[in-house]
């Protein structure tokens, strides 16, 4: 099985059943999976903050770093890959935070917000989530199966 | 796993404290560096410490002629490569070096990977820099820095100690109601790593502010005030590189924000995030540059 790292503000897609897609440890980042199931296409983004006003020149580098940028990133690749556009079976995890967070502080919430409101004005929304809370998220998606499994040290994996 | 009775702890207490006995000292030269690190020094003051270090100069040269930076001539003089890599990351590379023991070792006891603390302190350093460029103090972002390089020293140590102990100290949070993963190995083992972290900063002899920001960086309402907005700086950038994706292992983001955080900084929600995604791209960087020859 080949695994395609997927390091922070990177986005990727395959259809090879051969193949997974990993992301590290996500904490207050969001993975956002994209399931296309008639062409059995898989894609992820490992979304670290929500605006890329914030830094345009970096958004332009790296689509994915930012929610705005990384949603649209993301599906183009996957019609691009999968050649239609039917049914997008979207998940969504990370986002954490540690216990008494500030709000100004509280990037997973403000990547959460900003994650659901870009897939929102554009007609789309997760069919499951695993978001927030005090734990780290390590994510693979296994493309020969759709499978979307967690894994945090200290716990037993759990799918999503 | 039930507490231990007072007695068991007090032993485990002691014979994790004799590990850190048994801990080589700190070269001269990484000493010396983590004494100017606290205050105005120029390049020439870093140079002068380095090139009577073998050791380190071969080091620098290694990671400066790493494909990373991409360089048509190699440098050959710590002259030419220190003022190329900057000040930062040659404290990095002299402490990593001569704490490799600590820093080195797979985090087992924490079930993090080989590598994970020192990509953690790393991660903590660089967002503590740029949260002191908007303390309200007075904080030095190179003190920062170091500060958050140095601040969990201790779970290098205590993580021998914890194999195994993951879920239950895990599980001693999440429904025990202990404050966090730092209270729940008090709990279990008598100590826990910011004081482990603390003896082994005495015993190198650091700075008594690193002293400080090892020893409170989970409770920085604890800290003597004259350090405060130095520990609330580290405190701070440790939750942040948590939440980068950097952390040790099962104790990731399994700790609290201390409520008076907001008071130390003049950051709203947006420059953090700024703040964030500068500190995350040189940690990009840095790794990138490190993996031929700095630690994995």
């Amino acid at each position: 099985m080949k695994i395609i790292f997927l390091g922070v503000g990177d986005f990727g897609a395959t259809n090879n059943p051969d193949e997974v897609l990993k992301t590290m440890a996500l904490g207050s980042c969001v993975g956002l999976i994209v399931l296309e199931p008639a062409s059995r296409t898989v894609g992820m983004a490992h979304i670290a903050l929500p605006d890329s006003s914030i830094n345009r020149t970096m958004a332009q580098k790296q689509a994915g770093r930012f929610a705005d940028t990384a949603v649209p990133a993301l599906l183009n690749l996957i019609e691009q890959q999968s050649k239609t556009r039917k049914d997008y079976i979207i998940k969504l995890v990370g986002g954490a935070q540690v216990a008494r967070m500030k709000d100004t502080f509280n990037i997973g919430k403000r990547n959460i917000l900003a994650v659901k409101k870009i897939l929102w004005q554009m007609r789309l929304a997760p069919i499951a989530e695993d978001l927030g809370g005090q734990i780290s998220r390590t994510v693979t998606v296994e493309a020969g199966t759709g499978k979307v499994i967690l894994h945090s040290p200290g716990r037993p994996d759990w799918t999503v | 796993m039930k507490k231990l009775n007072e007695m068991k702890s007090r032993i485990l207490h002691a014979r994790i404290l004799r590990s850190v006995e048994a801990l080589p000292l700190m070269s001269q030269s990484a000493s010396k560096l983590m004494r100017i690190a606290d205050k105005n020094h120029s390049i020439r003051d870093v140079i002068e410490i380095v090139k009577y270090d073998p050791s380190l100069t071969i080091k620098i040269l290694q990671v400066v002629n790493s494909a990373a930076y991409g360089l048509s001539t190699p440098i050959t003089s710590v002259e030419r490569a220190i003022p190329h890599l900057g000040d930062r990351m040659v404290f990095g590379l002299a402490m990593e070096e001569c704490a490799a023991p600590v820093y080195r070792d797979a985090m087992e006891g924490y079930e993090g990977e080989s590598g994970s603390l020192w990509k953690h302190s790393l991660l903590t350093a660089l967002t503590a820099r740029e949260l002191a460029k908007v303390s309200v103090h007075k904080v030095m972002p190179e003190e920062a820095y170091t500060a958050g390089l140095m601040h969990d020293l201790g779970k290098g140590v205590l993580s021998q100690y914890l194999k195994g102990s993951a879920p239950a100290l895990l599980s001693a949070v999440e429904n025990d109601s202990l404050r966090d993963y730092s209270e729940a190995e008090l709990f279990f083992y008598g100590t826990d790593h910011c004081f482990v972290g603390y003896y082994i900063a005495k015993h190198w002899d650091l700075p008594e502010a690193l002293c400080e920001v090892i020893k409170f960086h989970h409770e920085p309402d604890k800290s003597r005030d004259e350090y405060k907005p130095l520990v609330y700086t580290v405190h701070v950038g440790d939750i942040m590189a948590m939440m980068g994706g950097a952390a040790t292992g099962a104790d990731a983001l399994m700790y609290e924000q201390d409520p008076r955080s907001e008071e130390f900084f003049e950051v709203q929600g947006k420059e953090l995030d700024s703040l964030m995604n500068e500190a995350l791209w040189e940690y990009r960087k840095i790794m990138e540059a490190m993996s031929t020859e700095g630690p994995e």
